[in-house]
């Protein structure tokens, strides 16, 4: 009888689990953990380094963050070197494959779009502080795994939804609503291969797709944290 | 024991949780997906339209089996947001103040004898990104949602109901908390439903609503009866008074009404009756006064029930039916308004015109949505909505193969599978008239074709000279007179390749169609009270061959006997022959559960045992809407009930898959069913498949196809069925599995250079990339997952990255070479962009996951299609391969000379005099190479025009890779005068570096 009473609480316990509702403090508060976000935000820079797959074609890129909110992406084909840089205030684009000579400035759209990229701590830390409304939408299906949904809007009214694997905690998807020049866009990234660095979870492959067709692949080689990169890093590019 | 008996229940506990058994889900079939392929050419049924009264360019588009679907660009390109609901739609409205809520009424109410049904009335908040059932779950059609606009969270609902039955869901419904809640406001009696509504707009209170007393039975139609009428509300609905006066004082059929929006006192009905005509009233509905009963006026009101008022002119009105009406007196007089147009779509079932610019309009029809700017005079076809609705389908066994079916209203049609640049509109052909149903190609004559329509006329039509030959059976003396289904079975032996067509008789052709012999009695139950089509319709007499019933509806030949030939009829019978008709024997008594009187859908005799057959019954029109699923292996003297509560609506067909005899696929009401266990449990395939109509089915062998004939999303095909064959419980419970996919060979085909604007929907091609397949039990999240490609000698390729879904993964792997590195310029050189695909052969792919290894391998076939001998796809590989070695030769020789350039220039600095000019001689000489290897003028655009060694190189390389076959004679050449240069820099920077330079710089 005492081991069926055992069994009968495991039952119990793996049955309340699967019933527990969660609120969106509890799923964050899991999210944070296992991403290590208490040790992300004590990180200054992020320097990432990879490929970009495309169309048949490797990209090898860089992609480079510091706080408060500075990014600079590269991407590099035929020696050619493509380049965005934002500062925080301003942005620029240089690309090489068209012809460009010079760094082209972003519009104002682009630059609330890199406004986003460059939060290093993600869009749902710390999302009251910056003025974002985040709801839980509830558990929703995502390819066969029901995950939890997380919706955050921006001031903006640009929305970005994020479905936290139920087992693990991490991103597995997300999804943006961006207006650009007043049309929405719509672009999914699929996050997987998650590894630790220094106790930080960052995905290895991550899958965009805009429009529900698939847009490129990126696999990330190395990540480094708190490497020196100087603020120029993040002006206006010049041609290298 | 009882430690023991415990365990155990506590592994069957989790077993039953999937936790160590894995389980069939939907999710389980992953990657593989449809391919919605439409077209949009001739689009389908319409069946009602609304836009933001203050910006007309976002415009929502219900269809009568293809879901809803938004434009935000008056109709340029279109979006479907309702594909995960019932795809039969009544109504749409838009709450006009926040225009990103909108209400959609699901079950068209244009009540054909193929009409769907709903599932309830639905709400989105955000412009149709996530939709919420809001309730009426029972109400089957909506015909109208009127939202009150000062109080938005007001909402009245016409429920027109059940067409096969009684029911009491059904009347006018009102919500006053947004949908939370709702009360049955005007009820009449169980046949009665709401047909249509109007609102008062100065008094939100004051309402009008037409009842229609109805019903639709498989052999007959009935419209009009004591409980039609017309009433009024005051008072938001709680009290209702018939407003009759002035209207015929006899039974009434369906009535459409309608208020002016600029002066609310104006009120139309058109009413059908034994003479229908449309009535105005200018008080508010307290009399009528009859304004016209010309023909169009009583044009099929079961279809057209509709009247539109202009939104700026009281006097204007539109009659949507056959053709759009109107009328600019008050409804005096009907007349066309195409003056110089008029070139759209019969049969008019949606209207809606712009309240800020009355010239706009837009038109819903049995042949989608057009456009006039300019009062309905002239139309624009849009042709972005794939919403056809298809009766059957074929495919013939060209590469591409075609897809042959017939549409409502819409004839027959062929078009190609794939094509590239995407399969256009204009890519399709139409070859039959009317409404199409059976539709093939002849496959031992390309230019022949055949195409049936409304009740067994058959057409066998030769596409290159046009010519055609009517194939319908004709009875001979002693034979009674024929009856054919509207959708008669014009089947080919799967054994035999003979054609057969039913009547309440089964005839057979060995010649296709030139001559037929009767190979069967009645088999029918010959009810005279199912004949009475010529007495259908109620009020308005409507005999289009639609309620032909007492008909044969389904034939299938055994695929391995041409003697077992099944047939099912519209009236309930199962009828067999094993000797090619001399004998036949009813089988309905031995099923037990087997529906009375209902159709027999569809039959599929066994591809692997001649005594076994299934069948799919469908007793909708009987007012049962249970799926019912039937197998035998004896010749149908026992039978097993197949349908379980998983499936949700009727069946329309069934397919036993060609390879795998456990694989069968279940095509319902909504949406496509497979079961991998030979029909004991079934899995909805979710996958860009919704819930539509699955009318047919039909497997393209060579390709390994499954193709759907959707009756509202057009085609759907799925492409390469081999991992779906694959698929057994054992592989289900493994965490990981590879699964076979269809042979790979080198794609052909050139690209297009065609801007034909955003307005065109355009079908998707399959993927031409060689693919890998695995079953995945679980999501991977965490760890390495990716793929290694080896060649066969064991030489590694490159790294790419793996699928991580739960359930079938599909992975492209890259079969082409990294692209040549090139010479250093501010230009890219698109034609070194690519690398060279692999040589035909076996490669070897290990995918990691995390410790674990999987290995299998990748074959890469040469396309059969390009006729090019061994030797010339030699040379080609060996010139190919000489290009590319030769631009990385060049690339390595540049970056010599771009380095020896850069450490001269730094050794400079410290010099003078003649050791200065010395070092900038050499200096000079390297820019002179660079600038003999490479264009290094840079421009906007990037289009200089400069041609340098690495140019021509790369010209000759993007020409020979492009094509399989021998080079020209001259590419070759050329190639070798371009070799000797390249040596020729490497031996100049060779010796500058080697001699040149130490004499200079010690």
């Amino acid at each position: 009888m005492k081991n069926i009473s055992k069994i009968l609480s495991v039952l119990l316990l793996v049955s309340g689990n699967l019933v527990h509702a969660q609120s969106l403090d509890d799923i964050l508060k899991d999210h944070y953990a296992a991403i290590g976000q208490d040790k992300m935000i004590k990180i200054n820079t992020q320097k990432m380094t990879g490929k970009m797959l495309q169309g048949g074609v490797e990209i090898p890129f860089i992609q480079m963050a510091k706080r408060p909110d500075k990014v600079r992406v590269e991407g590099t084909f035929q020696e050619l070197t493509f380049i965005q840089t934002y500062n925080g205030k301003e942005g620029w684009s240089l690309n090489p494959f068209t012809g460009a000579t010079d760094a082209q400035p972003m519009s104002e759209d682009q630059l609330k779009s890199m406004k986003y990229q460059s939060d290093m701590d993600g869009m749902l830390w710390n999302w009251k502080e910056k003025g974002y409304t985040t709801t839980y939408e509830g558990k929703d299906d995502m390819e066969g795994t029901s995950c939890y949904k997380i919706k955050v809007v921006t001031k903006d009214g640009d929305a970005f939804t994020y479905y936290i694997d139920p087992d693990s905690y991490v991103i597995v998807r997300s999804n943006s609503k961006i207006k650009i020049m007043g049309n929405e866009t719509d672009a999914d990234t699929y996050y997987s291969n998650y590894k630790q660095i220094d106790g930080i979870a960052i995905p290895g492959k991550m899958e965009n797709k805009m429009n529900g067709q698939l847009a490129g692949t990126i696999m990330v080689d190395t990540v480094y944290f708190n490497t020196e990169l100087a603020d120029s890093l993040f002006d206006k590019p010049v041609k290298k | 024991m009882m430690k023991l008996k415990v365990i155990s229940t506590f592994i069957l506990y989790l077993a039953g949780m999937g936790i160590l058994q894995g389980q069939i889900t939907d999710a389980s079939f992953g990657d593989i997906h449809g391919r919605q392929i439409g077209p949009a050419r001739m689009s389908g049924r319409i069946s009602c339209i609304d836009a933001v009264n203050k910006n007309p360019n976002i415009v929502w588009v219900g269809a009568a089996g293809g879901g809803v679907w938004k434009s935000l660009n008056q109709g340029t390109t279109f979006k479907s947001v309702f594909d995960d609901q019932s795809q039969s739609i009544g109504s749409i409205a838009i709450e006009q103040s926040h225009p990103d809520t909108v209400w959609v009424g699901t079950g068209e109410v244009w009540v054909r004898n193929s009409v769907s049904v709903g599932t309830g009335i639905y709400k989105t908040v955000n412009g149709g990104e996530k939709w919420e059932l809001m309730g009426l779950p029972k109400s089957e059609r909506i015909g109208r949602i009127l939202i009150n606009p000062s109080s938005p969270d007001i909402v009245y609902v016409a429920v027109l109901g059940a067409l096969w039955g009684d029911s009491e869901d059904r009347g006018v419904y009102k919500t006053t908390d947004g949908g939370k809640t709702w009360t049955k406001l005007l009820y009449i009696n169980p046949s009665t439903g709401c047909a249509d509504m109007a609102m008062d707009p100065d008094n939100p209170s004051i309402l009008y609503a037409s009842m229609w007393d109805f019903r639709r039975q498989a052999y007959t139609f009935r419209s009009g009866g004591p409980g039609s009428g017309l009433y009024k509300s005051t008072d938001g609905g709680a009290t209702w008074n018939k407003i009759q006066n002035g209207l015929p004082a006899e039974t009434l059929g369906r009535i459409a009404v309608a208020v002016s929006q600029v002066k609310p006192h104006y009120l139309y009905a058109l009413v059908e009756s034994k003479k229908s005509a449309l009535y105005r009233s200018l008080d508010q509905g307290a009399s009528w006064e009859k304004m016209s009963d010309q023909t169009p006026m009583g044009d099929r009101p079961f279809y057209f029930s509709l009247i539109v008022t202009d939104p700026k002119d009281p006097e204007r009105i539109y009659k949507p039916g056959t053709s759009l009406w109107v009328s600019s007196d008050g409804g005096k007089l009907f007349q066309s308004p195409s003056v110089t147009g008029g070139n759209y779509h019969s049969d008019n079932h949606a209207l809606w015109i712009s309240p800020i610019d009355n010239r706009l309009i837009y038109l819903g029809t049995d042949g989608g949505v057009y456009i006039s700017a300019d009062k309905g005079n002239t139309w624009r076809f849009v042709q972005s909505l794939p919403v056809s609705q298809f009766y059957h389908v074929s495919t013939d066994n060209k590469d591409p193969y075609n897809v042959y079916g017939g549409l409502q209203d819409n004839g027959s049609w062929m078009g190609p599978s794939k094509k590239s640049g995407g399969i256009r509109n204009c890519d399709w052909k139409n070859i039959g008239y009317g409404d199409g149903f059976y539709a093939y190609g002849d496959p031992s004559d390309p230019d022949i074709t055949y195409s049936q329509y409304q009740g067994g006329r058959i057409n066998r039509t030769n596409q290159r000279t046009g010519e055609s030959k009517y194939l319908k059976p004709f009875p001979d003396e002693g034979t009674s007179p024929l009856r054919f289904n509207w959708n008669t079975p014009t089947v080919f032996g799967k054994k035999s390749g003979w054609l057969y067509v039913g009547s309440q008789y089964l005839y057979r052709s060995k010649n296709k169609g030139d001559s037929f012999e009767k190979i069967s009695p009645d088999l029918t139950t010959n009810d005279p009270m199912r004949q009475v089509q010529e007495k259908s319709g109620g009020l308005t007499i409507d005999n289009s061959t639609a309620e032909n019933n007492t008909t044969i509806f389904s034939i299938c030949e055994s695929p391995l006997d041409e003697n077992i030939v099944w047939t099912g009829t519209d009236d309930g019978n199962i009828q067999l022959t094993t000797d090619g008709g001399k004998i036949w024997t009813k089988l309905n008594n031995n099923i037990q559960g087997l529906p009375p009187l209902a159709f027999i859908s569809h039959i599929d005799a066994d591809n692997f045992n001649k005594n076994a057959a299934w069948i799919t019954v469908d007793a909708h029109q009987n007012g049962d809407m249970n799926p019912y699923i039937f197998f035998t292996d004896d010749l149908g003297k026992t039978w097993i009930p197949l349908a379980t509560k998983d499936i949700v609506s009727y069946c329309h067909a069934i397919k036993q898959d060609p390879v795998n005899p456990d694989l069968i696929y279940l095509g319902t009401e909504m949406g496509l069913y497979i079961s991998i266990d030979h029909g004991k449990t079934w899995v909805k395939f979710k996958n860009k498949v919704p819930e539509t109509g699955i009318y047919d089915m039909t497997f393209q062998r060579r390709e390994n196809d499954l193709v759907l004939a959707t009756h509202g999303r057009g085609i759907i095909i799925i492409d390469d069925l081999t991992p779906l064959q694959s698929i057994t419980q054992s592989v289900l419970d493994k965490d990981f599995a590879f699964l076979p996919v269809r042979p790979y060979y080198f794609p052909s085909g050139a690209g297009i250079q065609d801007f034909q604007g955003d307005a065109e929907f355009t079908g998707p091609n399959p993927s031409n990339a060689a693919t890998i397949c695995y079953y995945l039990k679980k999501r991977h999240v965490f760890g390495e997952m990716y793929i290694d490609v080896y060649d066969a000698d064991g030489k590694f390729l490159k790294k790419l990255p793996a699928g991580n879904r739960k359930g079938i993964n599909m992975v492209s792997v890259a079969t082409s070479m990294d692209p040549p590195k090139v010479p250093k310029s501010p230009n890219i050189l698109g034609e070194a962009a690519f690398g060279p695909d692999y040589f035909a052969g076996t490669y070897t792919l290990k995918l990691i996951k995390g410790a674990d290894t999987y290995t299998t391998n990748l074959v890469l076939n040469e396309n059969p299609e390009l006729k090019h001998s061994a030797e010339e796809r030699k040379l080609q590989r060996e010139t190919l391969m000489k290009a590319y070695n030769m631009l990385e030769e060049l690339a390595g020789i540049d970056q010599r000379i771009l380095e020896t350039h850069d450490a001269l220039k730094a050794k400079s600095s410290g010099l003078k005099g003649s050791a200065l000019k010395k070092v900038q001689a050499l200096i000079d000489n390297c820019d002179k190479m660079h600038e003999q290897i490479s264009a290094t003028q840079s421009g906007e655009g990037g289009i200089t025009g400069q041609v340098r060694l690495r140019e021509n190189i790369a010209e000759i390389y993007s020409a020979v890779g492009g094509y399989p076959g021998a080079p020209t004679n001259l590419q070759i050449k050329a190639l070798a005068n371009y070799e000797a240069q390249v040596k020729d820099f490497g031996s100049k920077i060779d010796q500058m570096i080697k001699t040149e330079i130490p004499k200079v710089i010690k």
